[in-house]
């Protein structure tokens, strides 16, 4: 379990974060979405012990990181893929942490045929493509088989097939019955996968929900099949849902199903069908968090 | 029970550091470097030492010799920096971190390793100066007696020299994280301030880290401390440093 709770943090007289509460609970992938500079690298780090907090706290299962005894063994983490140097071997890089965390060498083998990177375990990590070293990070953060994952944009330089690969594990080890944070910009990457969407902008919380949730109360765009699109459409105008026509009616936009229908009983348009456009994910996340100044 | 624990986290601590320095090519390069650089400066000392007035069959002029082996040990210096900053600017402290929260042990491992590192570069050197020196000397005439003060003590000065300077390595890499700052800010001092201060206030640059490091390394140079008042200089400046290092990486953050 994963409790962030009024956490703030100014530097000089900019603040970061101010007082941003929530918590990613056990069993279950929670996604931790905002801009890039909106205050999620700053939370993570601040929950990993790195940077410390001017107020508030965060806890991973009731301690602060620098408290738990063995934190290789109960969180696993990935801050910065780019972390590596750049002449040691990617195996070589996992040993150094194995030997540190008191892990024994063959988890760094383990780790490394798990993502998929065990022929290039000896090369240096120098020349891996950009996939391979966010590939390399979540071996890191995997190699003390963790109960806790706390993953800063870790779909980031993943090919499809490395983005497919990642949310089974995730999904994997949420099943299991561990905590999974992972942050992103783009919701539409983590909404098939968040059981949690926890959304910051401008270093304040702007919304905790489930993912289904938030999917539901998404506005979408509502085909109506109508021989009464003029009068419908005027209907609608009149209370703010913009329109265009189609061949058979016309498409409502950002709205839901039932004002739609609603709004045509009320008028008394004939309504044929109503058909709801999937979601458009990113244009919501787009508009919680816009700037309100 | 407890302090068993502590022991094991601080016995693995200190070979994941020698496993970083094992796993990379700089410090190899560095003791390459170290010990070229040691075996040209022995081979110039004696060379020119008729030009100079020293007589190499003379104990200073052995000393003389002998401490061309602080030369290349020098480069321990940069190694401890890099082996600190070096993080900072790979970014590898984070995983460091987050394995051991606790940033004074870190720190505490980095000292030991590097100090270690440095015995080690000081050792090879002195070697290099100890061969190179007698096969050297004996092509001009003069033997090295490797038994008498002269070589030996200033062979351990030499050795202590570069163990101080690996540990201050470490203190100077996390007081400037920036590597490449904190390389030139550390010659920069070595090699210009001290060398200034030395030339202008001679009895004040007498105290200064590097001056002081050149007293316990026994330097053939005049207004030195002597070698145990230079080793206990070196020993406080090293262990200061250590303290603000300690201290500063506890409370700064990692971004």
């Amino acid at each position: 379990m994963i409790q962030i709770t009024e956490l703030t943090k100014t530097y000089g007289s900019r603040k970061v974060l101010d007082a941003v509460s929530f918590t990613a609970p056990p069993g279950e992938v929670t996604a931790f979405l905002g801009a890039n500079g909106a205050g999620k690298t700053t939370t993570m780090r601040i929950l990993l012990g790195l940077v410390a907090p001017t107020g508030g706290a965060a806890t991973i299962n009731g301690s602060r990181y620098a408290d738990l005894p063995a934190p290789r063994r109960t969180v696993g983490a990935l801050i910065e893929s780019e972390a590596l140097h750049r002449g040691r071997s990617g195996l070589d890089h996992l040993r150094v942490i194995a030997r540190a965390a008191e892990l024994p060498d063959a988890r760094a083998h383990e780790t490394l045929e798990a993502v998929e990177l065990t022929e290039f375990g000896r090369e240096r990590t120098g020349g891996y493509s950009l996939g391979m070293r966010q590939r390399l990070g979540i071996a890191a953060a995997l190699l003390g088989e963790p109960s806790v994952l706390v993953l800063d944009e870790p779909a980031n330089g993943l090919d499809p097939l490395g983005i497919r690969w990642l949310r089974a594990l995730l999904r994997e080890m949420a099943a299991n019955g561990a905590t999974v944070l992972l942050s992103s910009h783009l919701l539409g990457e983590v909404a098939q996968l968040a059981d949690r969407i926890v959304i910051i902008d401008g270093g304040r919380l702007v919304r905790e929900t489930t993912a289904d949730a938030l999917v539901a109360t998404a506005a979408v765009d509502v085909l109506v099949r109508t021989p009464d699109a003029v009068a419908l459409a005027s209907a609608l105008d009149r209370r703010g849902v913009r329109t265009s026509p189609t061949p058979t009616g016309l498409l409502a936009r950002a709205t839901t199903a039932e004002d739609v229908g609603n709004i045509a009983a009320a008028s008394g348009c004939v309504v044929h069908g109503l058909t709801e456009a999937a979601p458009d994910l990113e244009e919501m996340f787009l508009a919680l968090t816009a700037d309100p100044r | 029970m407890n302090n068993d624990l502590e022991r094991g986290a601080m016995r693995a601590l200190l070979l994941a550091e020698v496993r970083k320095i094992t796993t990379t090519r700089t410090a190899r390069w560095l003791l390459l470097a170290a010990a070229l650089l040691s075996g040209v400066a022995t081979a110039g000392l004696v060379l020119s030492a008729k030009g100079r007035g020293i007589d190499l069959k003379s104990a200073t002029g052995m000393r003389t010799v002998m401490h061309g082996a602080s030369t290349g040990s020098m480069l321990v210096l940069v190694l401890g920096i890099i082996g600190m900053a070096g993080e900072f600017r790979t970014g590898t402290i984070v995983d460091t971190l987050l394995t051991t929260p606790r940033r004074a042990r870190v720190v505490a491992a980095k000292l030991i390793v590097y100090l270690g590192a440095g015995l080690l570069f000081g050792l090879t050197c002195a070697a290099v100066t100890l061969g190179a020196g007698a096969a050297l000397m004996q092509s001009k005439g003069a033997t090295l007696a490797p038994g008498t003060s002269a070589v030996w003590l200033t062979l351990i000065g030499t050795i202590s020299w570069s163990a101080g300077y690996g540990a201050i390595g470490v203190a100077v890499g996390a007081l400037i994280r920036n590597q490449a700052a904190a390389i030139v800010a550390a010659l920069a001092w070595i090699f210009v301030v001290e060398q200034l201060v030395i030339g202008v206030f001679d009895s004040l640059g007498k105290w200064l880290p590097a001056n002081a490091g050149a007293a316990l390394g026994r330097a053939p140079q005049k207004g030195l401390l002597g070698m145990a008042a230079g080793g206990a200089v070196l020993a406080v400046y090293a262990a200061v440093l250590a303290l603000a290092a300690t201290r500063l990486t506890m409370r700064r953050d990692v971004t």
